[in-house]
């Protein structure tokens, strides 16, 4: 029997998935053409931000000079080359002011104050703008008497740890087995069809991360507060819709020259910068959802040691703790609520630069729930960060893990015999253009072989090893961060 | 009284290079003051130290010193504008023009602050920079370097390529948006990109593109719980004695036992 068209579910929450379906890449597609589009004369060939200094530089010579006729040719020189920068406009707008034009005066002065960036006081460049505005209403049409503007020349070398950044991601793509079933296992879905093996679907999925964080420079600690949310959709089996709410608390100790920690919770700012060690903490709470309904409750926490090796390496300790209670759980021996502590060793291998390195690690875990899913866990993974050109990333990953269940329970059909044996391979990439300083364009390629080997007795129980296949296209957007 | 924190520069002339270069003598410009914010002091060669004004030309062996909360912009030569932040102590060892092609060979020594570059791209010629533990060979455009209290050195930059060598052996290629740290001893940290956004896109950092749906909470197909004891029975085995194959119930629910 295929499929049919009453794999459609209903009802509010089947609406929204519908639209949101429909919506979620449909956003990202626009927000794309938009910020690309907003973006096209930054895009555009650059001049060098020298010429505009030194542009800059001798019109403040000329204007001190009274050259103000030269010191407005080179103030619309830097302009051209630095449209954005307001202090390049105030210092027009008052040479203009200078010689007369205060019509021209008070529109580049207003161009100043609406600019994103600059390095002038707007309370002096009010007042300066009203007295154009004046006499240019008056038509005071000499030149003028203008003082130089008022200049704090501070500047940081490296950027500040925002104390607020965002991150949001949107994904649509195809997974090949959701359902994660074996190619000759038939059941039925929750709204009464069958699913034979293997079948594809169309998903999208969108997160969003929060972060805010404050440094403490003087004893090197950051303390952070992070807020994520998620939500797959998925186009035919709407039952497997899941969704994801978290809140972690972290502080860390330390600075990474990457600007940030990775730790079993995710990953937090820290200020740019190199110290010996690095410490990091972690608790957090988070809510998974199926369908629109509760399924599980998650108490974690975590902490990480980073121990640097010169420039060449790094040498990281992970240890976790989650405590996940599912909504309705089985009874024993299924009952999938308990607790998982693990523990991981991460190796890095840089390669002439941070973002270009070979990241190894191995880790143990054990879980403890009902009889039938008691396991032992042991694995190792491997991902490599490769930037191919200034804004092109490639990211590869692959990891292995086994599992080792402790009852015989965990024969699900026969419940007797040797223990059921997991083997769980998971490859990725992901190849990652940087299109705008605050949008990453992505795409991605998973495959997940995962066998299970359980003791199948004498009367013919299914396999349930299945292989899964991914490919998204996606799109991230980082605000907040000032970058 | 309070100890201030200066910014020092120091325009020292260098020996004349092959014939055709003629380096600034002691008492030729090399370069003019461009704005000036609070307490800039400077002090010509042999002279007194005196507050510095917009316009004042700049000699070599010119001391000029910024106090705390105060800056300074200089222009050296016709392409070079340098900014000085606040405690900053910046040092110029050499400026020279070669007449035949018009470059320009500057030299700058950062003892201890901060400062920022910005070379335009009429600039040919070398532009060096040397601070406690590095030296740096510049072939871009606009890079900035901070001498900390700690005698590090941190170089980051923002548009052009740098070269960064540590006084102890080791170097790096810093190109845009990239920095690096010196310490007191050993090379220069890799470059690292100074926007960390595309770095928390990797795996390890739970980047997006590695999430797989459901994968968290999912040990095996969710549509297994309810329907374990409906599956279809299977053929029956060579070992079953009824010869009618068998209910996939749990061995566990058979009150007879396996």
């Amino acid at each position: 029997m295929r499929p049919s068209d009453s794999r459609r579910p209903h009802g509010p929450h089947a609406s929204f998935r519908r639209a949101a379906r429909i919506l979620v890449p449909a956003f990202g597609w626009v927000l794309a053409l938009l910020l690309a589009l907003s973006a096209g004369p930054a895009l555009a060939a650059e001049a060098p931000a020298g010429d505009a200094a030194v542009a800059f530089a001798r019109g403040v010579l000329a204007f001190h000079d009274g050259e103000h006729e030269a010191a407005r040719g080179h103030f619309e020189r830097a302009a051209q080359l630095a449209p954005d920068d307001g202090a390049v406009r105030y210092w027009l707008g008052l040479t203009h002011l200078a010689l007369g034009r205060p019509d021209d005066a008070a529109r580049e002065i207003r161009r100043a104050l609406d600019a994103p960036a600059g390095a002038f006081d707007p309370e002096e460049a009010r007042q300066r703008l009203a007295e154009a505005e004046r006499r240019a209403a008056a038509g005071e049409t000499a030149a003028a008497a203008v003082a130089a503007p008022v200049w704090s020349g501070d500047f940081r070398v490296l950027p500040e740890l925002p104390r607020f950044d965002g991150r949001l991601a949107l994904a649509y793509g195809t997974d090949s087995n959701p359902n994660l079933l074996p190619d000759d296992l038939t059941l039925v879905t929750p709204d009464g069809d069958l699913v034979e093996g293997e079948e594809e679907d169309t998903f999208g999925l969108a997160s969003l991360r929060l972060g805010l964080q404050s440094t403490d420079a003087a004893e090197r600690r950051t303390v952070g507060l992070v807020v994520e949310g998620s939500q797959s959709f998925h186009d035919q089996f709407g039952y497997l819709d899941f969704g994801r709410a978290a809140v972690t608390a972290q502080v860390a100790w330390g600075q990474d020259p990457s600007g940030f920690v990775s730790g079993p919770l995710g990953y937090s700012r820290t200020p740019l910068g190199r110290t010996p060690v690095t410490f990091l903490v972690q608790v957090g709470v988070a809510r998974d959802l199926q369908d629109g309904d509760a399924l599980a409750d998650t108490l974690a926490g975590g902490a990480t040691l980073g121990v640097r090796e010169g420039g060449w390496g790094q040498t990281e300790l992970h240890a976790s703790y989650r405590d996940v209670d599912f909504d309705a759980d089985d009874p024993e021996p299924l009952a999938r609520s308990g607790e998982t502590v693990r523990g991981e060793v991460v190796q890095y291998f840089y390669f002439g630069r941070r973002n270009r390195y070979l990241r190894l690690a191995a880790a143990v875990a054990e879980r403890d729930a009902g009889a039938a899913l008691d396991a032992e866990s042991t694995g190792g993974r491997a991902e490599l960060s490769l930037p191919l050109a200034p804004r092109w990333t490639l990211y590869l990953a692959g990891s292995q893990r086994q599992d080792d269940y402790q009852e015989a329970a965990s024969n699900l059909f026969t419940g007797v015999g040797d223990p059921r044996e997991d083997e769980i391979t998971r490859y990725a990439a992901s190849l990652a253009w940087r299109a705008l300083d605050a949008l990453v364009l992505s795409a991605r390629v998973s495959a997940i072989d995962h066998e299970i080997v359980t003791d199948r007795g004498v009367f013919g129980v299914p396999d349930l090893s299945y292989e899964r296949r991914l490919a998204t296209i996606g799109l991230t957007w980082f605000f907040g961060s000032g970058e | 009284m309070r100890p201030r924190t200066r910014t020092l520069v120091l325009l020292l002339l260098a020996a004349a290079l092959a014939a055709g270069s003629s380096p600034a003598t002691a008492q030729d410009p090399v370069g003019r003051m461009v704005q000036v914010h609070n307490e800039v002091l400077g002090t010509p060669p042999g002279g007194a130290a005196a507050q510095m004004a917009v316009a004042d030309p700049v000699v070599l062996n010119h001391a000029i010193e910024t106090g705390r909360a105060s800056a300074a912009r200089l222009l050296v030569g016709e392409h070079a504008p340098i900014d000085l932040g606040q405690s900053t102590r910046k040092v110029i060892t050499r400026h020279e023009i070669v007449a035949a092609t018009g470059e320009e060979r500057t030299t700058l020594q950062v003892l201890f602050g901060k400062i920022q570059v910005a070379l335009d791209s009429l600039f040919s010629g070398e532009f060096t920079v040397e601070t406690p533990n590095a030296s740096l060979g510049v072939k871009g455009t606009v890079f900035r370097v901070l001498v900390d209290s700690a005698g590090r050195t941190v170089v980051a930059v923002l548009e052009g390529i740098v070269e960064v060598t540590a006084r102890a052996g080791g170097t790096v290629t810093l190109t845009a948006g990239t920095y690096t740290v010196v310490g007191e001893s050993g090379p220069p940290s890799p470059p690292a990109p100074f926007a960390p956004s595309l770095g928390t896109l990797a795996p390890s950092a739970g980047g997006p593109d590695f999430v797989v749906p459901g994968e968290d909470v999912l040990d095996q197909t969710p549509l297994l719980d309810d329907q374990r004891f409906d599956l279809p029975r299977q053929p029956p085995g060579p070992n079953d004695p009824s010869g009618q194959g068998a209910d996939l119930t749990s061995a566990a629910d058979d009150p007879n036992g396996p």
